[in-house]
């Protein structure tokens, strides 16, 4: 008798940490994706980053994102053009496969402009990334302004 | 602009300033050199922490990826885009078989690390990657043959010159360890305002060779210098530089070989990154330029003061002829404005002299083309300096005013 009680009360602790994961990550096809996060800005451009995981033997296409949040959602890669970084846009990047994609700063990441509403920290928005022609909407974080990394940054899912 | 225009409406302060400076100009010479040491100083720190970070990265244009076997991106990025020496462990025959044979690829280069001549470092590398580097050759032409090399356009040596590299780099360097082989001078690059500029750039198959390593080519090869090399006569290399036909393709290259047996990173992003750890110094620079300059200037002021008290005896029978109080106060500020906008210019004339004297001693000690200019920082720290001082110059005009006319009369 005590050890279903002892497994439910188990499991009951366990909810609250599965619900967060879900929270932070969605999956398409082979591809999870982890941890989208942005900075908070009340200007009209935001960088969301992400961490992408492939698990299929063939390598998938992140083309972009689609997102309610500003009139335009562009795939970009920094790179120094004379000395100065800037964000280039990209058509799309591959994922390899058994590989990892990570959206980070000074790399690639999804440049919003236009923003319809400031960002503001702790809040959560929605993108819906294009990862082989299919959506994969999932939660952003907002993060602090001038955060550098997502708040699980160094956990391990 | 528009305290100045209120200060001065009406005011034909013009012949008395000018006949106030010409009795004064000795000390207002000297409050207007302060003031210009303190602008300059500001200035020259500003501009030139701007050019060593965009000659940095500027050094790291050339490098689009760089794959090196696991450990430090900084460790890494410094022994290839800046040849500091590093021991660092070596991408193998394998990997380097997947880089060259990578679809995206459309430039491998491996780069052989580790020796030097006259303190000049000896790479050891492909003609691609040369070409890749600094484009047609100044003089002469790429080498051919294993005795043949490159010269950076630093390297003082002339085409023909022949050169026994020493394994190591510095003081450990061991002169005699490659005694009997000797490349010749046959080309030099143009100058890329890199450290490769004092490099002498040897085919990679010269080095691998003379550390009675395999040389990347399968035994009894007799073909050109230069990939594709074997996988399995391949000794390994520190890193390789990688370029793809598309930034997303070399984004791509960068995932692909991020894992555990290689790391892949961009030198351009390494450095933005330790850059923007440094952003908040930089605030802290500007500040403190700011606050020296202010000081600099209160102290003028004070002296201004002192000045005031000084020539209260003009300013007082001024005042007894029936010129405005307005007047005397309009004149007194315009005098601490024309000191504080003299310094100012003269400290943008000083800080660019400074900017440029210092990028010259930097780009001799590490190579790195550092080329400061004064751009909009310097200008709207010289306009927020103007701006700040000429308020505080309100206080000592203020303070002319409150003098007793009879008193300064007499004297």
């Amino acid at each position: 008798m005590t050890r279903p009680l002892l497994a439910l009360a188990l499991a009951s602790l366990a909810l609250p940490a599965l619900a967060e994961e879900d929270h932070h990550a969605a999956r398409v096809g082979a591809v999870e994706a982890l941890h989208a996060w942005a900075a908070a800005t009340t200007g009209p451009e935001a960088l969301v980053f992400v961490e992408f995981a492939n698990a299929g033997d063939t390598p998938a296409r992140l083309t972009g994102a689609e997102t309610d949040l500003a009139d335009t959602a562009t795939l970009v890669g920094f790179a120094m053009v004379d000395g100065a970084g800037r964000y280039l846009p990209l058509e799309a990047v591959e994922i390899p496969a058994k590989g990892r994609l990570t959206l980070a700063p000074e790399a690639v990441a999804l440049q919003l402009t236009g923003l319809r509403a400031p960002l503001v920290a702790g809040a959560e928005v929605e993108v819906s990334w294009r990862i082989d022609g299919q959506a994969l909407p999932m939660h952003v974080q907002i993060e602090p302004e001038g955060a550098t990394q997502h708040g699980h940054a160094g956990h391990s899912h | 602009m528009s305290l100045g225009v209120l200060i001065l409406r009406g005011m034909a302060v013009g012949p008395l300033l000018r006949g106030l400076l010409r009795r004064q100009w000795q000390i207002s010479a000297v409050f207007a050199a302060l003031i210009a040491v303190s602008v300059g100083l500001g200035v020259g720190l500003i501009a030139q922490e701007r050019g060593l970070r965009q000659g940095s990265a500027r050094a790291a244009d050339r490098f689009d990826l760089v794959i090196a076997a696991p450990g430090s991106e900084i460790t890494a990025m410094l022994a290839t885009v800046y040849l500091q020496p590093a021991d660092v462990a070596l991408v193998d025959g394998e990997t380097w078989g997947r880089i060259q044979g990578h679809p995206k690829v459309t430039l491998a280069a491996p780069l052989a690390l580790g020796d030097s001549f006259d303190g000049a470092p000896v790479v050891g590398t492909t003609a691609a990657f040369l070409g890749h580097l600094a484009g047609p050759l100044a003089e002469g032409r790429a080498f051919a043959a294993r005795d043949e090399a490159v010269a950076g356009a630093r390297v003082p040596l002339a085409l023909g010159a022949s050169v026994t590299p020493a394994h190591g780099v510095g003081h450990g360097a061991e002169d005699g360890a490659h005694k009997g082989t000797a490349q010749r001078i046959v080309g030099r690059m143009p100058m890329t305002g890199t450290p490769w500029d004092r490099a002498i750039i040897v085919p990679v198959e010269t080095v691998w060779e003379v550390h009675g390593l395999p040389d990347g080519h399968p035994p009894g090869w007799t073909g050109p210098l230069g990939p594709p090399f074997d996988s399995a006569s391949f000794p390994g290399t520190p890193a390789a530089l990688v370029r793809s036909d598309s930034l997303a393709g070399t984004y791509g290259l960068q995932a692909e070989f991020s894992d555990a047996r290689t790391m892949a990173f961009f030198p351009g992003t390494v450095l933005a990154r330790l850059h923007a750890l440094m952003g908040d110094l930089r605030q802290v620079m500007s500040i403190l330029a700011v606050l020296t300059q202010v000081l600099v200037t209160a102290g003028v002021l004070a002296g201004l003061m002192l000045l005031t008290r000084l020539i209260g005896r003009r300013l007082a029978l001024l005042r007894a002829l029936g010129a405005p109080r307005r007047f005397v106060f309009a004149l007194t500020w315009s005098y601490a404005l024309t000191l504080i906008l003299a310094g100012a210019a003269l400290g943008l004339v000083l800080g660019l002299g400074a900017t440029a004297a210092i990028s010259a001693a930097i780009t001799a000690r590490t190579d790195i083309l550092v080329t400061s200019r004064l751009g909009w920082p310097e200008l709207h720290l010289v306009a927020g300096f103007v701006s700040l001082t000429a308020l505080l110059a309100l206080i000592p005009a203020a303070l002319t005013l409150r003098r007793n006319v009879l008193t300064d009369l007499r004297g």
